[in-house]
């Protein structure tokens, strides 16, 4: 590590990975452009530095870019990413309450803590975890899957039949265009464009962004009363926002980890599976969908520690362990690095360069959005007459920017309209998003494990670590009845 | 609210039945695994599954006090939700014979003009400096390509 550090305090190194950070943090902050294209469009300027200098920059820009897309979901609720898809079912709602001051910090600290976690655990056990996750087969990707959606399907506070509605459709939408295991097109109607499938992008900035205005303008005469209600309260968490959230902070750094080692599944899923937990295992369930800071905590540390957890497989197997670190290993082929077991051998001075100056990433950006908030909080104070068309430029242009496709566009408006309709009648959202998002990656373990089975669908249940996974999706159905149950029976005894 | 719930659960079920006879047209099982059909099927079920369960819930609610006063703002309140979708689509459509930069003028200035009442001035400046702070940002610094109408930018 010392070596590591030495690279990494060079004012050369220094200064790319801050100008990473901050062109990360814009670029995250901006609907549309993601993780995955951030790095990609960014890459180019690296051409012509040192390996080592780009590495560093590169790897700035991801962590910049996972801090950054939380801004736009906090503000505008139009996530620019799917890991920060979460971040905005809690984060927008303290934004309206004159909280924003507090999500922001809130999640730069979370940030923080899981992406030190990440790269604390990162240092110390990258081989040890590499060989863990190889024991991750089809059966046990299909199950994490499914515990996934369980888990955001109880959730407490909307009514469960909808989100099981929202999740079935989501998965539906998913199978749309060319099925991955097996080239065969799948209602895609005689159309070029549904072949490619539906993005979840311009589903998530229709239903979340585009969804959100329209329903502000359902009473546009009441727009200027609504503006002098969000006032800044506070621009840090108070005492009780942070005894709620330090175990929320504890145990997403924890699941984002674990996932982001997990080869393919990176931050998004980590975001979910986190988010999930702290609702069931929140004291304050009356406040989930409302503004609930341990649930902003939670994904923000989980997204930041599973980017943290991606490179493992990436650095340790040459693996990518989500789209964007995949990216990363295009740049670090670009080089000349083989990524692998024999990295930290042959090139110690960037793997360790790298994992160090990921540590003071993170506190550059920590210090960078701290210092920002007010800046952020700002654009709140806009009149709203002026955001919400603003919100639905950047919906159109995050939109179109995905492929230089006007049907993306035409998709999300279509999902403006549906996001519109189902945040008035209740039915919730991100199910839909996690169906979309993770419906194909189930689809393909399943497929997978029952060619390896032949067929045998007990598959599942008797590999162990699948049933383990299996029994916590039941668990994680099962377990808001059980607390009734409990409830019941205590108030049966008095 | 219950009849909503009635509502949208008759048509998760109409729905999921369309989509299950599309998915039923696509094979189920191939000779070692689930066929291309196998999960569409199964999603639409669950669909139909949910809707199901959705309407016997909101029937199982207590009916609606017939009284209750009908809210006079509705129809005004899904005129301007119509309207402002109108409006995007138009503009999206609009984009590509007008190119980006225009379309966006446009689009902006109506808005802010629907939405406040500001002066003429200050909404078409407002509007001219959001359309050239988009373009700045995303056609020269980023290079992303955003469409070009018949003006050519």
């Amino acid at each position: 590590m010392g070596l590591g550090f030495s690279v990494a305090l060079t004012p050369v190194n220094l200064l790319f990975c801050f100008i990473g950070v901050t062109l990360g943090t814009i670029i995250g902050a901006l609907p549309g452009l993601g993780s995955v294209t951030g790095v990609a469009i960014l890459l180019p300027l690296t051409f012509g530095m040192d390996p080592t200098t780009a590495i560093i920059m590169l790897a700035g820009i991801y962590y910049g870019v996972m801090y950054g897309g939380t801004i736009s979901s906090i503000l505008l609720n139009t996530p620019g990413d799917a890991a920060v898809v979460v971040s905005a079912i809690e984060g927008y709602p303290m934004a309206r309450q004159g909280r924003a001051g507090a999500a922001f910090s809130m999640n730069a600290l979370a940030s923080f803590a899981g992406g030190t976690f990440g790269t604390i655990m990162l240092t110390a056990a990258a081989p040890a975890f590499a060989h863990a996750a190889l024991r991750f087969g089809p059966p046990e990707y299909f199950s994490l899957m499914i515990l996934g959606m369980a888990s955001l399907i109880g959730l407490a506070g909307s009514n469960p039949i909808k989100g099981l509605i929202m999740t079935a459709f989501g998965f539906l939408l998913a199978t749309v265009g060319v099925d991955a295991g097996r080239g065969v097109l799948r209602f895609t109607y005689d159309s070029v464009y549904m072949m490619t499938g539906i993005n979840f992008l311009p589903v998530a900035i229709g239903m979340f962004g585009m969804g959100e205005v329209l329903y502000q303008m359902e009473d546009v005469v009441d727009l200027d009363i609504l503006k002098t209600k969000i006032r800044l309260k506070t621009l840090l968490p108070t005492m009780a926002d942070w005894v709620r959230s330090r175990m929320a902070i504890v145990r997403g750094s924890i699941i984002g980890f674990l996932v982001g080692v997990l080869p393919g599944a990176g931050a998004t899923i980590a975001s979910f599976l986190a988010y999930a937990t702290e609702v069931k295992m929140t004291k304050h369930p009356e406040d989930i969908g409302k503004g609930a800071i341990e649930g902003l905590a939670a994904p923000e540390a989980a997204n930041n520690a599973a980017a943290a957890g991606a490179l493992v497989p990436m650095m340790t197997l040459g693996v990518p362990g989500s789209g964007t670190t995949a990216v990363l290993l295009g740049a670090f082929m670009m080089y000349g690095l083989q990524p692998g077991p024999l990295l930290f051998k042959d090139h110690p001075k960037l793997a360790w360069g790298l994992i160090a100056s990921m540590y003071i990433g993170n506190v550059m950006l920590v210090i960078l959005n701290t210092v920002f908030i007010p800046v952020f909080v700002c654009v709140l104070k806009m009149p709203q007459a002026i955001l919400m068309p603003l919100i639905l430029v950047l919906t159109v242009v995050g939109s179109y920017t995905l492929g230089n496709n006007m049907m993306d566009v035409g998709v999300m408006v279509i999902f403006g309209v549906i996001g519109y309709i189902a945040k008035k009648f209740n039915y919730p959202a991100a199910p839909l998003i996690l169906g979309l998002v993770l419906g194909p990656i189930t689809e393909v373990n399943f497929v997978r494990s029952a060619s390896l089975a032949q067929g045998d669908l007990t598959i599942f249940f008797t590999r162990p670590l699948s049933l383990a996974l299996l029994l916590g999706a039941l668990l994680s159905l099962v377990f808001p009845l059980i607390k009734i149950l409990f409830v019941r029976i205590r108030g049966l005894r008095r | 609210m219950r009849r909503a719930d009635i509502a949208g659960g008759l048509i998760t079920i109409l729905f999921g039945i369309f989509a299950i006879s599309q998915a039923a047209q696509i094979d189920y099982w191939w000779k070692f695994g689930p066929g291309p059909g196998f999960l569409p099927l199964w999603a639409s079920i669950v669909m139909v599954f949910g809707g199901c369960l959705l309407l016997i819930q909101a029937l199982r609610k207590p009916k609606q006090d017939k009284h209750r006063p009908k809210d006079p703002q509705q129809i005004k309140r899904i005129g301007n939700v119509a309207a402002v979708a109108g409006l995007t689509v138009l503009t999206a459509v609009g984009m590509v014979y007008l190119g980006f930069s225009i379309a966006i003028f446009l689009f902006v200035a109506l808005m802010i003009h629907m939405l406040g009442k500001y002066r003429w001035y200050i909404t078409l400046s407002m509007a001219l400096f959001i359309s050239l702070a988009f373009y700045i940002s995303f056609a020269k610094w980023l290079q992303v390509p955003l469409p070009e109408g018949i003006f050519g930018f």
